[in-house]
């Protein structure tokens, strides 16, 4: 008895109630949230489909091979690809590990959710008739018990994100800021140390010293995991400190300072770096090394003797690369366009009261609560001596931007100027970048000797090849992800190469062969028997035509926009014909669907499942 | 009489092999002429040049290999004028090898023409799901209802650019391109008509499925590239705006190139067209010719 139930009535209750909730999510917008839970389902059942699909696709044709049916060598090779591309896909075969991009420059390790320390603070949410549910990257680590809100590991700012969301009252917001200030690790370890509740990871910033070290294991001493969480500190410990190196050789100019060479060193046979290379030390590294050598706006004498220099090398500039030239070092960078920035960096901006400070202000019975504290003080504009520096930087080959960087400190900058002008020579063109740029130029006004183009492309290829050393000490100092982590399709797998060399040609020609038996068929079958069959054969020529080269042909000598250019017609054709045509077919299946649909989710029509044998 | 004999008993492989010149000889001598843009193809690329700096775009690839020759120089064309509108893009693909496709235009178009571009602030590919236009009706509403990470197993909230996007309503643009189903067609019936007034669609499809979607112009699909004519069209108008300084560009030159052998293959087809019917009519008369007197008269 309960055999012919689970087979027909389950399956008929499932998609009456899928479909009509489907339904009404359609047509109700309070029902919106269950369409998508239904959605999801769906979504299940089709991911399902596949690996049905596969035992299918194996049963059909392991019985065609069994029974020797015609065709059944066919039926071996589909096996044997399926085969292939499942066990290469599936187990990422030949591919590498991806690396670990959300954490580079971190040192990571295992660290379970509940030997975090739980922080607490007094907070309740208001009473709403429906319950919340807190946001996923928020759920396990908090809990709220009679007005103490609890809260376990270091809240993140999206974390405090999450935790704002959850009720606009200003109590509410002020328990978040204080739960806040209360849940993060101890001020020596603020930006080095964070932890990731979604991965359950605990990562370190940098080299961890022997001090940091101990202060971390004091945090966790009271834990009931003591000596769980001492072997994972003492493992990440050792994590930032382990030793990667580079073979390359070192560019002249290349001064790590001291405060950097904890992190990475240079060796007389390349680079050693101490724990995962950060982004921003790899993007340092890059750069600094040819600070020395930016490209400065050059003068005419000095366009004078950079021409010189290239045409001593091989053939005279012809007039085409005259202008050419001209035309690359006219679109250097100027000082004038980045001082008028400068000067409106920094404005004293307004701020922001927090939440408790505003509960104080309601507490103390001001009924009008603003936010924003109005901005004070005015802009000072940049002083003589700071325009001195940057002019001088600007003309002088031989200042460097930590030189002027250095002598603007002096001149009392406020520390966004600072920034900015930071931001701005890390923008800057090195004379390699120049050059390359100049020399592409060059090459699209005329012909360069072999001499011309190497000695101008000589500082952008070492360039090219230290970046590329740093590149490979970053992706070999950062921690992957985990084994199995890389991509399927990554080039140069397996996977990848039946993709390209078999499954992408096979699916193409076969698209492709359409255009033969279309071919054959228009010569066959397309014949003006009757009217209707003229009507189609006109139109049929109207829209072959016009998707041809020569459509534009017969359009040049008919004014733009005519009634009778071939786009015109083309366009008229399918906004009216073919959309009132295929409008009618439309309306006719959805009807038809709707009353098929109908009767399937009343469970009149119950072919879908099958026949009761 | 040898002559209707020999086209009414044409075997098919004359008509093979002529196709197959038509498309080879073109191919092979590089036959190409200037595009001038349509009526749809304008309206696609006027449709995107409305976008700002930082205006979110969802770039729904779905197509395969099958259909790569058709669609695949018109999504190098769609990600280079959305790229150069400084637009942030969403890459997504609802069929099972549209990932490829995703990665090749990333590959093609992005990395090397914007390197400043960066993975997870101003592109992202949060990849395939599987349930067709099942996907489509949840991340209309709700994006982490199915899309918890990207394509690289990256959680969406430690990824900036998606960090405040909960649905794809919050999109400014879709931009489809549509092999087969799910494509444009689902797009318009699940994302913009029931959000009629927040969603803009724009497509581009094979030459087959275009009648279908015409229906949908411009209410609910505010433009339309059909085929490798409408590639070519949309190409045309992305070289001459973000291309200037080489135009003839490989990348951005496909549909242009691949124009040369369609227009030849389309014209012989109309010939053949024009020569089944010329068979057609030479045939009837014939019949009627050879047929007894007093039966002519009474046809």
């Amino acid at each position: 008895m309960v055999l012919p139930v689970l087979k027909r009535t389950v399956p008929l209750l499932i998609t009456a109630l899928g479909g009509s909730v489907l339904v009404m999510a359609f047509f109700i917008p309070a029902f919106e949230k269950w369409g998508e839970e239904a959605s999801i389902w769906f979504d299940i059942l089709a991911a399902m489909a596949f690996i049905l699909g596969g035992g299918n696709l194996f049963k059909v044709h392991l019985k065609a091979i069994s029974d020797r049916k015609k065709g059944w060598g066919f039926s071996a090779v589909t096996l044997v690809s399926f085969l292939l591309m499942l066990i290469f896909g599936l187990f990422k075969v030949g591919s590498h590990p991806a690396p670990s991009t959300e954490f580079a420059g971190e040192s990571v390790v295992s660290f379970p959710l509940e030997w975090m320390p739980e922080y607490s603070t007094a907070g309740r949410l208001r009473d709403t008739s429906v319950g919340i549910v807190p946001p996923a990257q928020i759920r396990r680590q908090l809990r709220m018990v009679g007005g103490q809100i609890f809260y376990r590991g270091w809240i993140s700012e999206i974390e405090a994100e999450s935790l704002d969301s959850l009720d606009d009252q200003l109590e509410w917001l002020c328990s978040c800021e204080t739960l806040r200030d209360v849940a993060q690790p101890p001020a020596e370890l603020r930006g080095k140390v964070r932890y990731l509740a979604d991965h359950q990871k605990l990562t370190f910033h940098g080299v961890m010293t022997d001090q940091e070290e101990s202060q971390l294991l004091a945090l966790f001493s009271d834990s009931n995991a003591a000596s769980g969480t001492a072997a994972a500190i003492h493992q990440l410990a050792a994590a930032t400190r382990v030793i990667t190196r580079v073979e390359t050789q070192l560019p002249d100019k290349l001064q790590i300072p001291l405060e950097r060479q904890v992190a990475v060193r240079a060796t007389p046979t390349g680079l050693e770096a101490t724990g995962p290379v950060s982004p921003e030390m790899r993007d340092w590294l890059s750069r600094s090394a040819f600070y020395s050598q930016l490209a400065k706006p050059l003068t005419q004498p000095g366009r004078d003797d950079l021409r010189a220099e290239i045409e001593q090398r091989g053939r005279p500039l012809t007039e085409h690369q005259q202008q050419a030239f001209d035309r690359s070092l006219n679109s250097g960078w100027d000082m004038r366009q980045f001082i008028p920035v400068l000067e409106s960096t920094g404005a004293p901006k307004p701020g922001r009261k927090t939440s408790c400070q505003l509960v104080e202000e309601q507490r103390a019975g001001i009924s009008e609560l603003q936010r924003e504290i109005p901005a004070t003080g005015v802009l000072p504009p940049l002083t003589e001596q700071q325009r001195e520096i940057l002019a001088e930087f600007e003309s002088s080959s031989d200042m460097s931007p930590e030189q002027m960087i250095e002598q603007l400190q002096r001149t009392e900058i406020s520390a966004a100027r600072l920034a900015a002008v930071g931001q701005f020579v890390k923008q800057l063109p090195t004379i390699g970048d120049r050059n390359k740029a100049l020399c592409i130029e060059l090459l699209k006004a005329g012909p360069l000797s072999r001499e011309q183009r190497d000695w101008l492309l000589k500082e952008a290829r070492e360039q090219y090849a230290w970046r590329q050393a740093v590149g490979e000490l970053f992706v070999k100092s950062n921690p992957v992800k985990y084994a199995w982590s890389g991509s399927y399709a990554e080039g140069g797998t397996p996977f990848d190469w039946m993709y390209t060399w078999v499954l992408q040609p096979l699916m193409t020609t076969t698209f492709a062969l359409l255009a033969f038996y279309v071919g054959s068929a228009a010569f066959r079958a397309f014949r003006a028997k009757n009217l209707e069959a003229t009507l189609l054969l006109g139109t049929a020529l109207i829209i072959l035509f016009r998707a041809t080269m020569f459509a534009g042909v017969v359009q040049g000598p008919l004014p733009d926009g005519s009634v009778f250019g071939m786009d015109r017609v083309y366009a008229f054709v399918m906004s009216v014909f073919n959309t009132a045509g295929n409008r009618a077919i439309m309306i006719g299946i959805a009807l038809g669907i709707a009353s098929t649909s109908l009767k399937v989710l009343l469970g009149i029509d119950r072919s879908y499942l099958g026949s009761d044998d | 009489m040898d002559m209707l004999h020999f086209l009414q008993t044409l075997d098919r492989r004359w008509i093979f092999l002529l196709i197959g010149i038509a498309i080879a000889v073109p191919t092979l001598t590089r036959l190409k002429f200037s595009e001038t843009p349509g009526q749809f193809s304008q309206d696609v690329f006027r449709e995107i040049e409305k976008l700002q700096p930082g205006d979110r775009v969802l770039m729904a690839w779905d197509y395969d290999p099958g259909t790569e020759g058709e669609l695949n120089p018109m999504a190098n064309a769609f990600a280079k004028h959305c790229a150069a509108k400084k637009a942030k893009l969403y890459f997504i693909t609802l069929l099972p090898l549209g990932p490829q496709m995703i990665e090749q235009t990333i590959d093609d178009v992005i990395l090397p023409d914007y390197p400043e571009l960066e993975y997870g602030e101003d592109y992202v590919n949060l990849g395939f799901k599987s349930g067709y236009e099942g996907v489509i009706k949840v991340i209309i509403t709700n994006l982490r209802g199915l899309y918890t990470t990207d394509a690289r197993g990256i959680s969406l909230d430690q990824i900036p650019m998606c960090r405040d996007v909960k649905s794809i309503q919050d999109m400014k643009l879709i931009v489809n391109v549509s092999g087969s189903y799910p494509g444009t067609k689902e797009w318009v019936q699940y994302a913009v008509t029931p959000y009629q007034d927040k969603m803009t669609l724009v497509g581009g499809c094979t030459g087959v499925q275009a009648p279908l979607l015409f229906p949908y112009i411009p209410e609910q699909l505010s433009g339309l590239l059909v085929g490798i004519k409408g590639a070519a069209e949309y190409e045309q108008l992305v070289v001459d705006h973000y291309v200037q300084e080489n135009p003839e560009d490989p990348r951005f030159a496909d549909a242009r190139n691949r124009m040369g052998p369609q227009s030849i293959a389309h014209l012989v087809m109309i010939g053949l067209i024009l020569l089944g019917n010329v068979v057609y009519f030479w045939e009837k008369r014939f019949r009627k010719a050879t047929l007894p007197p007093d039966i002519r008269s009474s046809c």
